[in-house]
């Protein structure tokens, strides 16, 4: 996987990512153009070949998202993130797109995990909110499976579960337990689950998501909400489940300017 | 023919195939207002349209009046195909499947209490434009909390564990950006006997 990320850090050359790419430095350097905080810059540069300087890919340190993001943020975002995921760059989204992998909903906060080598460019770019929606930037430890959704890499169902009970932590949202109590009965490979919750404590939480007569060591569960977010995923479960993400953004398209 | 006013009925358009979700919402509210009900979107999909981040995949329609003849409109798509009903939980609530895909939940509060619909509609709505439906009356996040707290007090959500579940989700997610002292003056009105603060940090009512 090329990180468009990881070479604005190393600053290296245009060539080098179209050598990545497969493709000649002219198509590199236009596969970037859509991207605002990706300099092509000619500093420093020495071996551009016919005397010319080399064109190194550079991060713009004043680019911050959220500047940028105005009134339909997360159409802007979900964008950025398609691009990204197109260009090859390694990261993984929970947090509402998750959500796509059962019934879709929106939430106040997205998550986005990324490697240990690009998290602070990430957390630079994309951390921060605007009162009503905010991005938070986790860390993925290790590499783990993602599951392309709508042209985004988003988290496997077993990590998305311990995504959103994580989440919930922040912002008791119960369509997230519904989600992580739906994931828990329904789909398989739970297992793959368990070092990710042990990893942010969740190894009790998750032992009841699986048998709700497992009661010990919940750190984020509460019985009450875990049996109305239950009660929800079998509510929701009834509808029908050809609804994608890309359709909740129509609510956000219809808000004026 | 309308079996609660013996009128007969204009019947629309069918939703197109393949509905969206604003296309399936946008289509009961013109098949709606078409034959003149009072309608106000509501729920947590009416504050997404309004730039919030808070909703799940369906979308609620509360009925100003006359909740047997909004459904017996909505009977004569189900005839022809346009809906299906998958049944409330409760009476006071009927949930639609536009094109059998689409949920769109249609609620009656005049069993709640019988001026909600009339306050929500004059001090808790804003316009959204609502693609073919033009501009929709949709509860603001203020009438989100009263018509969450009325409907735990005295609505279909009072048989629940915990009735004001709702109105606490909504306090963690958008509570900050609510004008409290507006939503307690319409809950005085309602004469609720309960404040914001206090449903959504559970204290009991009365």
């Amino acid at each position: 996987m090329v990180s468009i990320f990881q070479y604005t850090l190393l600053n290296e050359s245009v060539q080098r990512l179209a050598q990545s790419w497969h493709v000649n430095p002219g198509q590199a350097a236009r596969r970037i153009r859509d991207l605002p905080f990706i300099i092509l810059s000619h500093e420093d540069s020495r071996g551009g070949g016919r005397g010319r300087p080399c064109r190194r890919i550079t991060l713009d340190a004043e680019w911050r998202f959220w500047d940028k993001a105005g009134a339909k943020p997360l159409g802007k975002l979900v964008a950025f993130l398609r691009l990204l995921h197109a260009l090859g760059e390694p990261f993984a989204l929970g947090i509402p797109f998750t959500s796509a992998l059962w019934r879709p909903f929106l939430h106040p906060e997205i998550r986005i995990l990324a490697p240990p080598e690009t998290y602070s460019i990430w957390v630079r770019l994309f951390a921060g909110g605007i009162g009503r929606l905010s991005v938070v930037v986790e860390l993925l430890p290790y590499p783990i499976e993602v599951d392309e959704v709508d042209g985004l890499p988003v988290l496997a169902p077993p990590m998305a579960l311990v995504d959103a009970l994580q989440e919930f932590e922040r912002v008791p949202n119960l369509n997230l337990l519904a989600l992580a109590d739906w994931i828990a009965h329904h789909l398989p490979a739970i297992d793959a689950a368990r070092q990710f919750a042990a990893l942010h404590g969740l190894n009790g939480d998750l032992s009841y998501l699986e048998d709700h007569r497992h009661r010990g060591d919940m750190r984020v569960l509460k019985l009450p909400e875990a049996r109305e977010a239950h009660a929800r995923a079998a509510e929701m479960s009834r509808v029908f489940a050809g609804t994608t993400f890309d359709e909740l953004l129509d609510r956000e398209a219809a808000v004026r300017d | 023919m309308n079996c609660s006013t013996g009128r007969l009925l204009s019947v629309i358009d069918p939703p197109p195939k393949d509905p969206t979700l604003s296309q399936a919402i946008e289509w009961m509210m013109n098949a709606l207002r078409e034959e003149g009900f009072e309608v106000l979107m509501c729920g947590r999909s009416a504050l997404d349209y309004q730039g919030e981040y808070t909703g799940s995949i369906d979308a609620d329609i509360l009925i100003g009046a006359d909740f047997r003849g909004a459904s017996s409109l909505l009977d004569a798509y189900v005839s022809r195909g346009d809906l299906v009903l998958v049944g409330g939980t409760q009476s006071s609530v009927a949930r639609y499947m536009v094109r059998g895909e689409k949920p769109v939940d249609v609620i009656d509060v005049s069993s709640v209490h019988s001026k909600l619909f009339n306050m929500l509609w004059r001090d808790a709505s804003a316009q959204v434009d609502l693609g073919t439906a033009g501009k929709v009356p949709a509860v603001t996040r203020e009438g989100y909390f009263v018509l969450a707290i009325m409907i735990g007090l005295k609505g279909f959500a009072r048989e629940k564990a915990d009735p004001m579940m709702k109105v606490r989700e909504a306090w963690a997610m958008f509570g900050k950006r609510t004008d409290g002292a507006r939503v307690n003056a319409m809950l005085e009105e309602l004469k609720a006997r309960i404040t914001l603060e206090e449903a959504a940090t559970n204290q009991a009512a009365e």
